[in-house]
């Protein structure tokens, strides 16, 4: 059975799962680890927590299975659920997403498409500095950072997801990206 | 990751008996913010029409009567602010409920909010074209909660006479001098000549409700430059003297309000 599904769309799946939630632990599946991940880089949560909010998510989902409209990705749709009940959780913290947990490669990752270069280049004995400036950007340009150059949403999703309008999210990439670069001059970042 | 993380949501979901949202209660939520929706854009267009009937008061024959920052003046004094403050809370409210909808967050503020104007525009000139809206006042008026209160209100709004707007029931005349009754019960002598400018809508006799265009030059002393009818005659009703007299001896339905007296 489990390679029967394999072959089965989000939407088919979706459309399974209705009347035999056997069929939703395949979404579960394809999605389990893309969320925790995306959670842990917009949260500062410990594993636990994460795992928590990963199960709500898909709770979640499947409760709202009949709301899922088809013109949306499943896939987009089911990060916005991830988003908000990363942020219901925050706010049951009473905290605020300062310091989005993201690897090394993940911090780099952000930072050249800060500023927009496409050539390789290697940082050595600057790297603290580069995580600092990602570390000090405001929420809402780390988010669509994150969304765009790490989880690889087009610019449609990420509206979706965080349900903003278009303009904004370019506004957001384009302030964040300017950000980046005014904080790598005035620390005098060195790319080689 | 914990392992079987599928399994562990499966058994959750079978163990607590959760089932999907119907389809229907889900519809019903979008529907109902839709339903919002309509209802605060047609009230945005029923205070828009009250608006341009308040505002349209003033007409272009009044801008003759005082100098152009006097209008203006006149205009902000008088400016029915229960409806625009109304209209604007409609209009805000309206523009955050469509973007409570399924995609209503995908649409720029500025769009959503110049679409929201357009149509209670439409909808405002409308009403006030097909004088909905007087119809309206007019009924609430009558049948309203406090008719009295709301009429004296709406008199007291056109009541500056330091600005040179007078407004009053007509209690006596003669061929110089107008008596009149201001919302506060107070007597005014209006002096007029053959230079002011009288509505055709207007007619002087007793118990008429006129609004006096001029200057205040005494104590409950006013001297006229233009005179026109507190409200519009109603719709089908003669505009002038002769209209009046032709419909009186056709249908014998509108009575000359001398016949009263």
């Amino acid at each position: 059975m489990q390679e029967a599904l394999k072959d089965k769309t989000d939407d088919q799946l979706v459309e399974l799962s209705k009347s035999e939630p056997d069929f939703f632990g395949e979404l579960v599946v394809r999605y389990e680890k893309k969320l925790f991940s995306f959670v842990r880089r917009i949260s500062y949560f410990s594993q636990e927590d994460i795992e928590d909010i990963v199960q709500d998510t898909f709770i979640k989902v499947y409760k709202n299975l009949n709301a899922f409209d088809k013109s949306f990705e499943f896939s987009t749709w089911i990060y916005r659920i991830a988003r908000n009940t990363t942020f219901d959780a925050i706010r049951r913290k009473h905290t605020r997403p300062q310091s989005a947990r993201l690897e090394e490669d993940e911090f780099l990752k952000i930072f050249r498409s800060g500023i927009d270069l496409e050539k390789e280049f290697t940082i050595t004995e600057d790297i603290e500095k580069v995580k600092k400036i990602i570390e000090n950007m405001p929420f809402k340009y780390k988010e669509v950072f994150i969304l765009k150059f790490i989880e690889e949403k087009s610019y449609e999703e990420i509206m979706d997801i965080i349900k903003k309008p278009k303009g904004t999210i370019a506004t957001l990439i384009s302030r964040g990206r300017s950000l980046i670069r005014d904080e790598m001059q005035e620390q005098k970042i060195i790319l080689k | 990751m914990k392992k079987d993380f599928s399994k562990l949501i499966i058994a959750k979901i079978k163990k607590d008996k959760i089932k999907p949202t119907k389809k229907w209660k889900i519809n019903l939520i979008n529907n109902i913010y839709w339903l919002i929706l309509s209802v605060i854009v047609l009230l945005s267009g029923a205070f828009l029409s009250f608006i341009i009937l308040d505002a349209t008061f003033f007409g272009p024959e009044v801008f003759g009567f005082f100098k152009f920052r006097d209008f203006f003046r006149i205009l902000i004094r008088t400016a029915p602010y229960l409806w625009i403050f109304s209209f604007a809370i409609c209009i805000v409210s309206g523009i955050l409920i469509f973007q409570k909808t399924k995609t209503g967050y995908r649409y720029n503020l500025l769009f959503v909010a110049s679409i929201i104007l357009l149509i209670v525009s439409i909808l405002g000139v409308t009403a006030h074209f097909s004088r909905m809206n007087e119809q309206f006042e007019n009924e609430f008026f009558k049948k309203g909660p406090n008719p009295v209160m709301m009429q004296l209100n709406k008199e007291r709004r056109l009541f500056i006479p330091e600005e040179g707007v007078l407004v009053g029931e007509i209690v006596e005349l003669n061929e110089s001098e107008i008596f009149i009754k201001d919302p506060m019960q107070e007597n005014w002598t209006v002096d007029y000549s053959r230079e002011t400018k009288i509505d055709q809508n207007v007619q002087l006799v007793k118990h008429e409700k006129i609004v006096v265009f001029g200057e205040k030059n005494a104590d409950n002393h006013f001297f006229a430059v233009g005179i026109k009818r507190l409200r519009r005659p109603e719709k089908g009703a003669p505009r002038n003297k002769e209209e009046m007299l032709k419909q009186r001896n056709d249908t014998n339905r509108f009575p000359l309000k001398e016949e009263y007296n």
